[in-house]
């Protein structure tokens, strides 16, 4: 017989009939290897049925009732979320459809892009006058005020940085406060 | 299900979260010894069965009271367990939970307590080897006695392939404990030949 057959019977738990039963410990006898599939696999059964059930530590009701509490406000906070959220858009497209049907939408368009525009073109205008200023001057100052500006600029960088790492640690130690 | 069971459901199901802690006591032990066996880890079992109630008590409108409750909160907490080892699968392994779960959980005093929790250890470190899905599969049928029709609806998986997982898990398991055995069987004669 197919040795594939034995490894099934043994493996799949079939329902044997008694002349099955007699063919497979013939060849158990005789086949080292399904011998071996089938004392290892009947040890496992065996070291699976004595294996005590694990238990939580006590107490565990209590917990999930802090756990549920928990949740039930993360739940809350959620909705409230959701909820400002939805009330923003409605507003956001509420006031949009209104300033695109009374037309006040391509005039407030029409100011916002006059309004960059100047503001561009006063600050290109102030720009190259300090540079002229500056470029009559001797080479110290630019050099200065070119420390100072690029010193300001990474001076911002580490102050906001610093900042969301402070916001996250004080995140986070308001977490560990929670969970005790 | 008892009757005192089902009325804890009923009043669970009007929004009574005392009610739903009855349930909760009850059904502790099943649930937390699944996520044990699924993740390994006695933390990571204690927050599975946590999320395992909530979600239950969250979604007990959707509870079909013609299948057993116990059935349907073993089909939450396999399925969250499954999501879990997934998830831990993408992560990187942290060595030093794996050195602490190896130490943990030092047996009591009595003789059989320490036999069985060796059996218990040694059955973890074979099921540990298995992959999330064969793993629920065998646990169920093992540990829980689950038919196959039962696993199929737990798990919402077809019949060949509840077959087919546990047929890969037994031959896991097999493999497992044959390793095991060759190299206890190389210890000790190391350990006869240094005696000698």
């Amino acid at each position: 017989m197919n040795h594939k057959q034995f490894e099934s019977w043994i493996l799949d738990e079939h329902k044997l009939s008694d002349s099955q039963k007699a063919d497979l410990l013939i060849h158990l006898a005789a086949c080292p290897k399904c011998s071996q599939l089938d004392t290892g696999w009947q040890a496992s059964r065996k070291l699976m049925k004595q294996a005590a059930a694990k238990t939580p530590e006590p107490g565990f009701s209590v917990r999930w009732q802090a756990f549920a509490e928990k949740k039930c406000q993360m739940k809350v906070i959620r909705r409230q979320r959701v909820s400002i959220f939805m009330a923003l858009v409605v507003v956001f497209f509420l006031s949009l459809t209104y300033m695109v049907a009374s037309g006040s939408f391509l005039h407030m368009l029409a100011d916002i892009f006059t309004s960059a525009t100047t503001l561009l073109f006063n600050m290109t205008k102030g720009l190259s006058s300090f540079g002229y200023w500056i470029g009559h001057m001797p080479v110290v100052v630019p050099l200065a005020v070119g420390f100072i500006f690029f010193g300001l600029i990474n001076a911002f960088i580490l102050v906001g940085l610093f900042t969301l790492w402070n916001i996250r640690q004080r995140k986070l130690q308001t977490d560990e406060i929670k969970t005790d | 299900m008892t009757n005192i069971e089902a009325e804890c459901l009923t009043l669970a199901l009007q929004g009574n979260q005392d009610a739903f802690t009855q349930i909760v006591d009850t059904y502790q032990n099943p649930v937390y010894n699944l996520c044990y066996r699924m993740l390994g880890n006695p933390q990571a079992a204690e927050d599975a069965a946590q999320e395992t109630f909530w979600r239950a008590y969250s979604n007990l409108k959707r509870y079909d009271p013609e299948r057993p409750f116990a059935t349907w909160l073993l089909s939450i907490a396999a399925h969250h367990c499954i999501d879990q080892q997934r998830r831990k699968r993408l992560m990187t392994v942290d060595l030093d939970e794996i050195i602490e779960f190896s130490a943990e959980d030092p047996a009591p005093n009595p003789e059989k307590v320490i036999v069985e929790s060796e059996f218990s250890e040694e059955i973890q470190r074979q099921l540990n080897g298995l992959n999330e899905n064969d793993r629920a599969v065998l646990i169920l049928r093992y540990f829980y006695e689950l038919s196959e029709e039962e696993i199929c609806q737990t798990l919402q998986i077809s019949k060949s392939a509840v077959k087919s997982r546990l047929h890969r898990a037994r031959q896991h398991m097999t493999d497992q404990w044959t390793t095991s055995q060759e190299s206890q069987a190389t210890e000790r004669r190391q350990h006869e030949s240094q005696t000698i």
